[in-house]
């Protein structure tokens, strides 16, 4: 018998470690929550894809902590600035913060070191960005794709989206998180010493470089955008959007997008995709926007 | 059988002693401003403000989120995503200092810090005030309820 205890017991410690998630319990723990509800409500049959982005990312999601993930996406938000104008209508910007905080508050990363902010970029190019840490920026162009609140929620959405997944940060080549991670986890150096500092600044530098060149250039994987677009579905429908304005909003952005343009059409799959790929979340409406939203939507952003 | 009833007790002891160490943990403050409030809502009224790295016991959870006491004495709610379990490095000068055990100051300034960041900017420039303007437009969670209402969208299971 006493064999067999003691394979039971080691047995169930094994599981028992497992299931609290020595390696990242974090990740269960988010899982878990995942399912339950936000504000009291029940998340229903979005939750899975969301719950598979939460887990497939944990790895990333290790690899740095939140004040490093914090000044990663303060740098890449300096260089996308030094590249695009900030429009400077405060009233147009306030709107876009209020919807894109209210979105991110139902989204499973509602908080994130330095808190979610949102800019419009001054540029007619149909584009938007989701700097790591909660930096959102998104054109003048990519505004005009949208007919109405419900479709600027689910613009931000899918960029909440990205942020939540930590999209962004799995664009930095693995050896340098790994080289990073090794200056930062060495237990001679208490202190960041000169030389330590300007080598995880060139690691910094080039980090930000792989994140700018697959935001700016080459784009995420068409999974990730898929998974973003399905994880704003999940967000638009907590936070009372009808889902549908993702897709809406596509339909309009197919319309104006030029082939072979340096912005949405070389970094996201042809937004028809996209719809078909949502087909069985949210359909293209007709949406009736209740007068109250479509008015301040207008005052807002009427002239953007 | 004793050696099978044994068996038995000896792993809901396990399972228990598992369960328990879970909820009579410590857990560290993830975001730069963490907010204590005195319901698991963010409507809740905020009690206590605990920063980056400063660690937290935890007395439970409902949903999303965790109840937790900090080190003065003060308890309340806290959202999970503003907790984590591993230690958190802090930088150096972190507005934290005073509320922190001597080991985890023992990180400061490692990673990417504000420090590797005012080296990067010296040979790359950016556009960093424009990024600080970005960063000080807040609202606050019952700011932002207001306007949902005001627009007619209704989260989930309302506003809680």
């Amino acid at each position: 018998m006493k064999p067999r205890i003691l394979f039971a017991v080691g047995a169930l410690l094994l599981a028992g470690l497992t299931l609290f998630g020595c390696n990242n319990p974090d990740a269960v723990s988010r899982v878990l929550g995942s399912f339950g509800s936000v504000g009291g409500a029940p998340v229903g049959d979005y939750a899975a894809s969301a719950v598979k982005g939460v887990s497939a990312v944990a790895h990333a999601a290790e690899d740095f902590n939140p004040e490093q993930e914090y000044y990663i996406g303060r740098t890449v938000g300096a260089s996308l600035l030094a590249k695009y104008k900030p429009y400077g209508d405060a009233r147009a910007n306030a709107y876009v913060n209020e919807v894109g905080q209210a979105l991110a508050m139902f989204s499973d990363m509602p908080q994130t070191f330095g808190g979610y902010h949102f800019l419009i970029l001054d540029s007619a190019e149909i584009n938007a960005f989701a700097a790591p840490g909660g930096l959102v920026f998104i054109t003048r162009g990519m505004l005009r794709c949208c007919a109405g609140e419900n479709a600027l929620a689910a613009v931000l959405a899918h960029e909440v989206a990205h942020v939540q997944n930590k999209d962004a940060l799995r664009a930095i080549k693995r050896a340098r998180t790994t080289e990073a991670l090794a200056i930062i986890g060495g237990e001679a150096v208490k202190h960041a010493a000169g030389a330590e500092v300007s080598r995880l600044t060139n690691i910094f530098a080039d980090s930000i470089g792989d994140i700018m060149t697959t935001m700016v250039n080459n784009g995420y994987s068409r999974t990730l955008e898929y998974q973003a677009d399905k994880t704003a579905v999940t967000i638009l429908t907590r936070t009372g959007y009808n889902p549908a304005g993702l897709p809406d909003m596509l339909a309009e952005m197919q319309k104006k997008l030029t082939p072979g343009g340096a912005d949405f059409a070389k970094t996201h799959p042809a937004p028809g995709d996209r719809i078909t790929e949502l087909a069985s979340l949210a359909r293209v409406a007709e949406i009736a926007e209740p007068p109250a939203r479509v008015a301040r939507f207008k005052a807002a952003l009427g002239n953007i | 059988m004793r050696s099978r009833k044994l068996a038995v007790v000896l792993t809901l002891a396990l399972c228990l002693g598992g369960a328990l160490a879970i909820a009579a943990k410590v857990m560290n403050v993830s975001v730069r401003d963490g907010q204590v409030r005195d319901t698991p809502s963010f409507l809740g009224k905020i009690v206590g403000k605990a920063s980056y790295g400063q660690s937290v016991d935890v007395g439970g959870e409902q949903g999303d989120w965790i109840k937790v006491t900090l080190s003065g004495g003060v308890s309340g709610w806290m959202h999970r995503t503003a907790l984590t379990t591993s230690k958190v490095a802090l930088s150096g000068g972190a507005g934290a200092a005073g509320s922190v055990s001597g080991k985890e100051m023992a990180l400061a300034g490692k990673g990417f810090s504000a420090e590797v960041e005012a080296d990067y900017r010296k040979s790359h420039g950016g556009n960093y005030a424009a990024v600080d303007a970005m960063e000080r437009v807040r609202y606050d969670a019952a700011a932002l309820l207001a306007f949902l209402g005001q627009g007619d969208v209704k989260p989930q299971g309302g506003a809680k």
